[in-house]
This record gives C-alpha cells, structure tokens and sequence, in this order.
C-alpha cells in the first residue's frame, strides 16, 4: 500500500498537471496537434486518448526502469518507449476507428514528438516512484486533453454547427457556418482566447490572498 | 553487487534488451491487427464499389451484405491501357444478377468501374468512377481519400455532391469542350454543357478545379484505352 505522502504527493502532482502547470496554457506544449485535430471533438477525443495513454505508460516505464536505465542512452531509450506506446495507439485506431484514422493519422504519429510526453518523462518520471509518476503522466495528459476539448467544442460548434456530431437545436434558425474555424487559423484564435481565460483566471485567484491580506491589514 | 550502470558492455545489453522488448511488444499488436486492418481496408474499397455502382444503400448494408454483392455480382481483374498516354486502369465490371456475371452476360451488365486520382488543393485525392456499358454516362462517383479543407473542399466525400454526378454525361464532348464541369452555377437548358455540369462547393474553389482537372484527364483516358479494343486489353486470369 503505498504510503499516506506518496499519495499526497501523487493527488498534487495530478492537480499541478492539470491546472496549475497545464502543459498548453501555462506551458505552451503540444501546440501543434491541438492546432491540427480540433476542429471535430471525436477525432479530439481519440487524439487525446492516444496521447493521456502514451503519456502515462511511458511515464510508468520510465519510472520503473530509472535505476537500471543508463545515463548516457537515457534520452534514447525513453525516445523509443514512447515511440512504441504511440506506435500501439495509431495500430489500435487504425484497426478499430478506420474513418477517423485517416483524418488524424499522421498526427497521431507526431505524438512520439509532442514535448508534453518527453518533458514528463525528463522532469519528473526519471527521480520519481511509479504511483506519483503514473499521476503525473495522467494530469499531463488529462491537461492537455481538458484545453484541446475546450477548442474543439467552440470550432466544431461555429464551424459545422455539431458537437459531437450532432446538429445543434434548430441550427437552421441562427447558425451560420464560420468557416475560418474549420481551417487551422481558427485554432489560433482560439488557443489564444483560452490561454488569456486561464491565465487571466489564474492570476485573479493568486492575487486575492494577498488582496484580501491587505485588506485585513489596512486601518478602518 | 553494485550495479556499474556506466560500463559500456551494460549499456549496450541494456539497450539491446529494450529495443527487443519493445519491439516485440510493437510487432505483437500489428500482427493481432492485421487481419483486422486489411478486412477494413477491403470493406472500405467494397463499400465505394457498391456504391459507385448503385447497387444498394450501403448505409443500410451490413459488412457481409457488401461483400456478397461484390462477390457475386462485380467482377474484377480486367486491365486496359490507354494507346496515348500508356496509363493503365483496372476495370471492375458489375452485373445485374449473379448468374449474369457468372456468364459475363452483355445484357446483364450494369457498367465498368475504375480509379479516378490526381492532385487535389492539399493532396492527393482518389476515387472510384462507374459508367454505363456505352460509356456515355457516369453511374456514380466516389472518393475514397482526401485531405482537402474539412468543411471545405472536404466535403467532397459528402453524399450531396457524390450524388450529383448519377447521370451525367460523360460521352467524348465536342472539341474545345470538357467531359465534365463542375461549375458555381449551371449552364442555361439548351446549354449541351448542362448536362455535363454538378455544383461546386461553395469556397472551395480549388478543389473544385482540381477534382475537374483529373476527371476530366481520367476520363478521357478511360475512353481511349476502352476504345482501344482487345489488343490493349488484357484479362487476369
């Protein structure tokens, strides 16, 4: 059973992945594919999953092999970890998701280079036990995925008027195609309005304790 | 003992050992999928035939209902070469009943299929053409791969505008006219370019042009080398 800290200390490393260091807001990593496949939620979807899937396995991997894995091949060998995890989801989506693999497919292979699954690795799996790791690759991951959702729900909503693939309600009456959002440009914008939200949003939060200490402070 | 992770014969094993193992790992999965891939792969290209041809909705049809149709009422493995330009195309041939392909009958035959491929605004595209016996008119049209603009000119693949070429004329035009258009809008009704023309897609002007471009090579080359007779026409056994 893993010990009261090691579980604290792996919720943390979770929360850190996912908010407070998310890897594309705070980051600005895996930029490219979150420009490139988030104009459908469902090929979003599966591009996250594939990429929450290489990140924990290759964190888990790393993190197991860490006292036996030699300095000086380190970078190479965790290169082909996660070449081979990545390798195994496009097999998986070609097999089992045909249609949208040939949407997303050479994105999928581009996971082996998204910075996310290395830097992970590099950062934290390498000195770290399995558990904390596991977590840390899942809130990676799961970051990434909650910031790509979030774009594709607003390109996929402008511009085909979906989500999910479904029409959304009476569409006809007041929806009109924004076709700038299907196109990559459109991700651009997009990207940039999250990160603004998130970071703006952050910041606010970090600033009312102090605020507020101020406050407390200040004479009557 | 004391693990000497720096000695060179360690980390050479140690590299080795991964490397296998990982590959193995890799090799395993694309061997548990293959089957799998290559039955999707099949399926995909039975579905475009069917399709193409008209001969059942394949929204409706189940992977076995696809396959059976194929099997039993297109026939495949006939080649003919265009004398001009020496491209090579292989013709499927459909049938209206099994027995009338099981005696390759004349009069049950419902038309010739074949590849259609070129440059598209981003990259290739490819698909498959049917027309009637004659060659006069296209039965329909299906593109099987594309990376146009989604929304855009990806909507190619779209039901709508794949529907829009089911009786269009594809009969040798007059000179300085093309075999087919796809066009913003439709010639006037004694235009003979009507019935030559489907719509294109609103902005998408380039992959319009471009799906014309190859159609319109295509075709023509698909004329000739039928044209060309027995000669340029070789039957795989």
């Amino acid at each position: 059973m893993a010990a009261p800290a090691a579980k604290a200390n792996a919720r943390l490393q979770l929360f850190n992945q996912l908010w407070t260091d998310n890897a594309v807001f705070r980051q600005v990593l895996g930029i490219c594919s979150a420009l490139a496949v988030t104009n459908r939620m469902v090929n979003t979807l599966l591009m996250c999953g594939g990429l929450v899937w290489s990140t924990v396995m290759t964190n888990i991997t790393v993190s197991a092999l860490r006292r036996y894995m030699p300095q000086r091949v380190r970078m190479m060998i965790t290169v082909l970890v996660i070449a081979c995890y990545v390798i195994v989801v496009d097999i998986a989506i070609r097999a089992f998701f045909p249609d949208i693999h040939r949407v997303i497919g050479p994105y999928v292979g581009l996971i082996i280079t998204n910075c996310i699954i290395m830097g992970r690795a590099e950062a934290f799996a390498i000195k770290n036990p399995v558990v904390p790791s596991l977590f840390d690759g899942l809130g990676a991951g799961l970051g990434y995925s909650a910031v790509l959702m979030a774009i594709a729900l607003v390109r996929e909503g402008l511009g085909f008027g979906t989500v999910f693939g479904v029409a959304l309600p009476a569409r006809e009456a007041w929806w009109s195609s924004w076709t700038i959002m299907v196109m990559p440009p459109g991700a651009f914008f997009v990207l940039a309005l999250v990160v603004w939200w998130a970071r703006g949003y952050a910041m606010a939060r970090e600033a009312a304790p102090a605020d507020a200490k101020k406050a407390k402070g200040a004479p009557a | 003992m004391k693990l000497n992770a720096n000695n060179p014969f360690y980390v050479v094993g140690f590299t080795v050992a991964i490397s296998a193992a990982f590959t193995a790992v890799v090799m395993s999965v694309q061997e548990a999928t293959k089957a799998r891939i290559e039955r999707n792969e099949q399926l995909r290209r039975e579905r475009a035939l069917v399709r193409a041809f008209g001969l059942g909705d394949v929204a409706q049809m189940t992977g076995a209902q696809v396959s059976e149709v194929v099997r039993t009422r297109i026939v495949g493995g006939l080649r003919v070469r265009d004398p001009e330009t020496g491209k090579e195309f292989e013709v499927y041939r459909a049938y209206t009943t099994p027995e009338a392909a099981r005696d390759r009958s004349k009069q049950g035959l419902v038309g010739y299929a074949f590849e259609v491929a070129g440059s598209g605004f981003w990259a290739p595209i490819d698909g498959l053409m049917a027309v009637t016996p004659d060659l006069d008119k296209a039965i329909g049209i299906v593109f099987l791969s594309q990376s146009e603009t989604p929304g855009l000119g990806g909507r190619i693949t779209e039901d709508w505008f794949q529907d829009q070429f089911r009786g269009v004329a594809v009969a040798p035009p007059p000179k300085g006219q093309s075999w087919v258009y796809i066009a913003r809008e439709k010639p006037p009704k004694d235009d003979p370019r009507r019935s030559r023309t489907v719509d294109a897609i609103t902005g998408a002007t380039q992959t319009s042009i471009a799906v014309a471009k190859f159609l319109n090579a295509d075709i023509a080359e698909f004329h000739r080398a039928m044209a060309a007779g027995p000669a340029a026409q070789k039957e795989r056994p």
